[in-house]
């Protein structure tokens, strides 16, 4: 066994219990393997009702083996040490695991005894903690592994009489030369700032004035270095080396923001081999390490704590390290190279500190504040920035601020010379018309019209920008198409969230035919309520239920769906339909429920186990990741609820290794399906290669019974229709150029997991001639002139005497 | 046996999305089968016999004696 140990902290019970089992297992290993996994929750579940104890606890998986020692301690702050050893088996092994000893002994108070003793005998030549000498204490049987208190005590006596003794190695160098070396420095890293702050103004400066704009307020700033922070400069000036750990002298020169007075700090600090802990996630740049950290309280000195966390294998005496305050908060550190190594690490690390500072001065010119203001517009620079930001992802940050200047002056060129159409339908595409008198849009039959002034001025806005985008061929009709709604609804979230007048309401009407009336009342504690056609719902749902009604065609079924989910809810009605999906740790995983009978009563379902749950905590978080508000931490907080309403760690357990395969078999048999019915539809799996979105797609093609020819390109997410499409040239099974078809997914508004759509879409065109009735544009486009259908249609228009 | 009551006998086999497990593809009775589409249909899902689109609002047995092959069932798409 190795004397390298890693060493954790466990607050809870599940955190514990998370730490053993780190493994990724599949069903049939866990259901293979159930006999240890129950030994695992059995040695847990038997520490819960102790105060104190110890647990001595392998796990073997393949070729390595895990020996756990788990101390659990009265103190709030740490109630599980777990020092684990690493150990490499010569044969491999399936899954394992053995409680060597338990015992409700308080091992850690008898370490703390036995060597505060020890200390107070050998003052001179004795100064370890026990932690040092830790691994000690296990000792090798012939049944595997047990605790000896003898073997450690023995170690321990052999180490006081022989003596040895901590020193601190003193460098050769003064404090006065060391004072004028980091100066230097620190000199150089100031001049380039200024230097660098002059340069990028002027080309800001000549830009402007070359867009020849005399309404535009050009405002410059730089938030290169926080004002209320100064630069620091230091060195490793003393390392010393404890078995596996390295403690280092750090002298540092933290200057104010002008560079006018410094003040001199002497740090030290611990760092051991092979422990990650809370240490410097340092990347490299050229020949010197850079992480960015953020001090722990703003107002005092706590950044620089953060040189406390230099990694292990980074301390070197005669290293430099730099700190730089960036505005937010931010605290760069630069670590420079080993002077063991690099002889000239000085002027190594100068050199590249004058391109990180040209960089990071670039990085940190704001333009926030420039505007165009004139009597009708006034138009703010960051709304272009960040639109610039999303199209122009590899594009350097100067550049983008300049093409967002340039965009902005460009836009109001456009607008001041465009009308504004109040009160008549203004036509952004064929399909797509806004009247802002009336404060309704329409694509197609869907319309959306809502009487509220302040939105309509809001959706005034977006349409004028939908109208310059269009028109300058920037945007498609598709995509126009495509996020109308949620342009809508976005308008509609910010109108509900700033309302502060006491009761008022606001008429929906959807699709001419359904009306909504939102009712927002405040109550005596001025809370918002919100209600629904009289049915009162949390504000997180209103906007979800409302997109769901814009599906619907009929009063009736509107106000039934409306009191369904009144009496369900609307977070477990969706977790009982169609089920979240989260992204957790990187992987998709799908959670899906049953209501049980009573008030708090759920299942949650995984493939074919089912796990019991009380109360609704888990349903309600996986919801506010699905409408947006308020997301929580994933990666803690659905465990530690789970780990709450189960009632044995076993069924935890369950969750925590089904939970992903679940997630894949759900998948791999939804594409089961959309092959089976590719296949029994005649269709064929092809590529298209879609212009708006610039990038092909996975795709099926097909021949509906009218005869027309149909895409379905899809991702994980989306799927659009397209019809009549072209094969692309020069590539084989590809298409471009289809006519896009409008259809929504009436349960497209929950998650939209697996290839349900695909299918749905799949059958619904092999069927075309027949279903086209209820999908209008679908019947639009394959009754054009020239089928037969079309003929017919024709002559019916005829024959109507209107 | 007429071959009216061997149809009635034998199984129907519907393929559709559940929620506890995804995709499945199950044989059900004649009667388990009735009811479980009408409930789809209420649930506002599409319905395909063979892959013909099933129009009607309520399906009975006239419908599933003329399967043979499947019955799929699918979201209800409308046009945008």
């Amino acid at each position: 066994m190795k004397n390298e140990y890693e060493k954790f902290i466990c607050q809870s019970e599940q955190a514990l219990l998370d730490k053993l089992l780190a493994y990724k297992l599949d069903a049939q290993t866990v259901s293979n393997s159930e006999v240890a996994i129950k030994e695992i929750c059995l040695a847990i579940d038997s520490l819960k009702n102790t105060e104190t104890g110890y647990r001595l606890l392998g796990i073997t998986s393949n070729k390595k083996s895990l020996l756990h020692l788990i101390l659990k301690t009265p103190t709030k702050w740490s109630k599980f040490q777990i020092f684990t050893w690493e150990i490499e088996e010569k044969i491999e092994k399936g899954i394992q695991s053995t409680c060597f000893e338990s015992s409700s002994e308080d091992l850690e108070s008898w370490f703390e005894a036995y060597i505060t003793e020890l200390k107070s005998k050998n003052e001179e030549s004795f100064d370890y903690d026990w932690e040092d000498l830790i691994s000690y204490i296990i000792a090798d049987t012939l049944k595997g592994y047990s605790i000896s208190k003898k073997k450690f005590t023995d170690q321990c006596e052999f180490l006081a009489s022989a003596g040895r003794k901590r020193e601190l190695n003193i460098t050769a160098q003064s404090e006065g030369s060391l004072l004028k070396d980091l100066i230097s420095v620190s000199d150089l890293v100031f001049s380039k700032i200024d230097e660098n702050r002059k340069d990028i103004r002027r080309i800001i400066a000549d830009f402007a004035k070359n867009l020849d704009c005399e309404k535009l307020d050009l405002r410059v700033s730089h938030a290169c270095i926080n004002p209320d922070k100064g630069i620091c400069i230091g060195k490793i000036t003393r390392v010393i080396q404890n078995n596996n750990a390295r403690t280092y002298q750090l002298k540092v020169l933290q200057f104010n923001k002008e560079a006018t007075t410094v003040v001199e700090k002497t740090l030290v600090a611990t760092a051991k081999a092979g422990v990650i802990g809370d240490k410097l996630s340092l990347s490299n740049l050229a020949s010197i390490w850079i992480a960015e950290t953020r001090p722990h309280n703003y107002y005092e000195d706590s950044h620089l704590e953060n040189f406390n966390r230099i990694p292990y294998n980074h301390i070197d005496e005669g290293r430099y390290v730099v700190g730089i305050p960036r505005a937010g908060g931010t605290f760069d550190i630069i670590i420079g190279g080993d002077p063991r190594i690099d002889k000239d690490c000085k002027t190594t690390l100068c050199q590249t500190l004058e391109r990180y500072v040209e960089a990071l001065t670039k990085n940190l010119t704001k333009l926030s504040g420039t505007n165009i203001k004139d009597n009708k517009n006034t138009m703010r620079y960051e709304d272009y920035e960040s639109s610039v930001t999303k199209e122009s992802q590899d594009v350097k940050p100067l550049q983008i601020r300049l093409k967002a200047l340039k965009k902005m002056v460009d836009e109001y060129q456009y607008i001041i010379k465009k009308q504004e159409a109040v009160g008549a339908d203004i036509k952004i595409s064929d399909k797509v018309v806004y009247n802002h008198k009336e404060g309704k849009v329409s694509y197609n039959d869907f319309s959306i019209a809502i009487n509220d002034e302040m939105l309509k001025g809001r959706l005034f806005q977006t349409f004028e920008k939908y109208l310059v985008t269009y028109y300058r061929g920037e945007t498609t009709e598709e995509t126009i198409l495509n996020d109308i709604l949620d342009k809508i609804f976005e308008e509609l979230k910010g109108r509900v969230n700033s309302f502060s007048s006491e009761n008022t309401t606001i008429r929906i009407v959807l699709n001419d035919c359904i009306n909504i009336d939102l009712k927002i009342k405040t109550s005596k504690n001025k809370a918002k309520l919100l209600y629904l056609n009289g049915q009162r719902f949390n504000k997180n749902e209103v906007l979800t239920v409302l997109r769901e009604i814009t599906c619907y065609r009929n009063q009736d079924e509107a106000n039934r769906f409306i009191s369904n989910i009144g009496k369900l809810g609307l977070s477990v009605y969706i977790g009982i339909t169609t089920g979240y999906e989260a992204e957790i740790d990187g992987s998709k995983k799908l959670f899906r429920f049953k209501k049980l009978k009573g008030r708090s009563n759920y299942t949650l379902l995984l493939d074919t186990i089912e796990i019991g749950l009380k109360g609704k905590d888990l349903v309600n978080t996986l919801f506010a990741k699905f409408i947006g508000d308020n997301v929580p931490d994933f990666q803690r907080k659905i465990p530690k609820l789970i780990f709450e309403s189960v009632e044995s760690s076993a069924d935890y357990v369950k969750y925590k290794f089904l939970i992903d395969t679940a997630y894949e078999a759900f998948k791999t048999r939804s594409e089961e399906f959309l092959c089976k019915k590719v296949s029994d539809v005649g269709g064929e799996f092809c590529k298209y290669f879609n212009a708006s979105g610039k990038r092909l797609m996975n795709a099926v093609s097909l021949v509906g019974m009218s005869g027309r020819k149909y895409v379905i390109a899809y991702d994980a997410k989306n799927s659009y229709v397209f019809l009549d499409p072209q094969p692309k040239q020069g590539e084989k099974n590809t298409y471009e150029e289809g006519k896009y078809v409008c259809m929504i997914d009436q349960s497209n508004i929950k998650s939209n997991i697996g290839y349900d759509t695909v299918i749905s879409k799949l059958l619904a065109l092999k069927n075309d001639s027949v279903i086209a009735r209820n999908i209008y544009n679908l019947e639009e486009e394959i009754s054009e002139p020239g089928t037969e259908e079309g003929r017919e249609q024709d002559q019916d228009r005829e024959n109507d005497p209107e | 046996m007429s071959q009216e009551q061997k149809k009635e006998e034998s199984k129907i086999r519907i393929e559709r999305t559940i929620p506890s497990k995804g995709y499945e593809s199950e044989e059900y009775s004649m009667t388990d089968a009735i009811r479980i589409l009408n409930t789809e249909l209420e649930n506002k899902r599409t319905i395909f016999i063979d892959g013909q689109h099933f129009g009607g609002e309520i399906i009975q047995k006239d419908d599933l004696k003329k399967c043979k092959r499947e019955v799929s069932v699918t979201n209800q798409l409308i046009g945008g």
